[in-house]
């Protein structure tokens, strides 16, 4: 299952942009085996994707309310057993990672998931003609990308991205989204 | 909202204990604490809340169910080929599984024919159940959507992913089915990469 949401918000769409336009990308992860794509810093806490982060956990606790709302056990529940259940799963749900990422023509990215996190997002920046999607394995399906694409989905559906032909880059902001416990 | 049939694999992991003392004082405090949830959710059976950790006994199996849930969360990255470099990831390794703590836990004691509705734990890491000298007769843990029950036996912890659907079906037996259940949580610190 997966959500999607365009976000017209050219003010907060070009700060992001041009962070990750001007990023020097020379870091890959440590063990990070998937893809040949370029990795920024962590995007979290920085002021240029503050809003966008905020944005981002909001639709994850939209749609985390949506699914245990659809649930038969919620259902179920008396009003403290919501109240409960709400405080703990679905307010709690914060962004706890976060990074940008930049790949050129014909580099794919291998599929993956984010498990153990509850939700997964990407989102998409001025993607070149002909730059690949979100392709999910499982359910053979591809998402076509635009400007100002979130995508939202389960924390342990796999992804990757397919080998396309384009001009330029294909700048991507991706993280993970859980409760948090304290 | 766009729905996908999921045909992804799901893992129950099972681990036998063997410790009478701490099982003798989970089935005394179940007994003491009695029916306090009034079938209110979905285990239509006497359930204490879900506190019960405070006590020693319930802590003991809560460090077990942690340590089992870090180490079949090991298990599990084996079954996807892109997965196997996380296993050498340090810093995924401490974000993502050295995180993960029993968070809740609340015990159950079960009459014949009493039952749980079908359920999930999401967005729970994991979910566990497990097992205090099953009567002759009483109902496994059943998981819906796969149509299997496991059968359960003394002992037995089990340990499956949160938003797996599972239910207790109706059976007669004689005496109570004791169960205690809870979930794991991963606990991620916010983290520069």
């Amino acid at each position: 299952m997966y959500f999607t949401k365009i976000i017209n918000n050219d003010e907060m769409n070009n700060r992001m942009f041009e962070y990750l336009r001007d990023f020097d990308y020379d870091f890959v992860p440590e063990g990070n085996r998937l893809g040949q794509a370029g990795y920024s810093n962590s995007l979290l806490g920085l002021p240029q994707f503050d809003e966008f982060v905020k944005i981002v956990e909001k639709f994850g606790r939209e749609k985390s309310m949506d699914i245990l709302e659809g649930s038969h056990a919620y259902k179920d529940f008396n009003r403290g057993m919501k109240i409960f259940t709400r405080r703990l799963y679905v307010r709690s749900q914060r962004c706890h990672l976060m990074w940008g990422m930049k790949q050129s023509s014909d580099e794919a990215f291998a599929v993956h998931d984010h498990w153990p996190s509850t939700w997964s997002f990407t989102y998409y920046l001025n993607p070149p003609k002909g730059a690949a999607g979100l392709y999910f394995p499982e359910h053979d399906k591809e998402i076509p990308i635009e400007h100002g694409l979130l995508i939202l989905f389960k924390g342990d559906v796999l992804h990757g991205v397919k080998k396309s032909t384009y001009e330029g880059y294909r700048y991507c902001i991706a993280g993970n989204i859980s409760p948090t416990f304290t | 909202m766009i729905k996908l049939k999921n045909t992804q694999d799901e893992f129950v992991f099972t681990k036998i204990i063997d410790d009478e003392e701490m099982n003798m004082k989970i089935i005394n405090r179940i007994d003491t604490i009695g029916d306090v949830m009034n079938h209110a959710t979905n285990v239509k059976a006497d359930t204490t809340f879900a506190d019960v950790l405070s006590y020693e006994e319930f802590q003991c199996l809560g460090d077990i169910v942690t340590e089992f849930s870090r180490e079949s969360s090991h298990e599990l990255q084996k079954q996807h080929p892109n997965h196997l470099s996380r296993m050498n990831n340090i810093f995924w390794y401490d974000t993502y599984i050295n995180s993960l703590e029993c968070s809740v836990m609340w015990g159950t004691r079960y009459k014949s024919g009493e039952v749980t509705i079908p359920h999930n734990h999401w967005p729970n890491v994991w979910a566990f159940t497990y097992y205090i000298d099953p009567p002759k007769g009483s109902p496994g843990l059943y998981f819906t959507d796969s149509d299997y029950e496991l059968e359960i036996e003394h002992g037995m912890l089990v340990l499956f992913n949160g938003n797996l659907i599972h239910e207790v079906r109706p059976s007669n037996f004689d005496g109570y089915r004791y169960c205690v259940a809870g979930t794991v949580v991963s606990n991620p610190p916010q983290k520069a990469l």
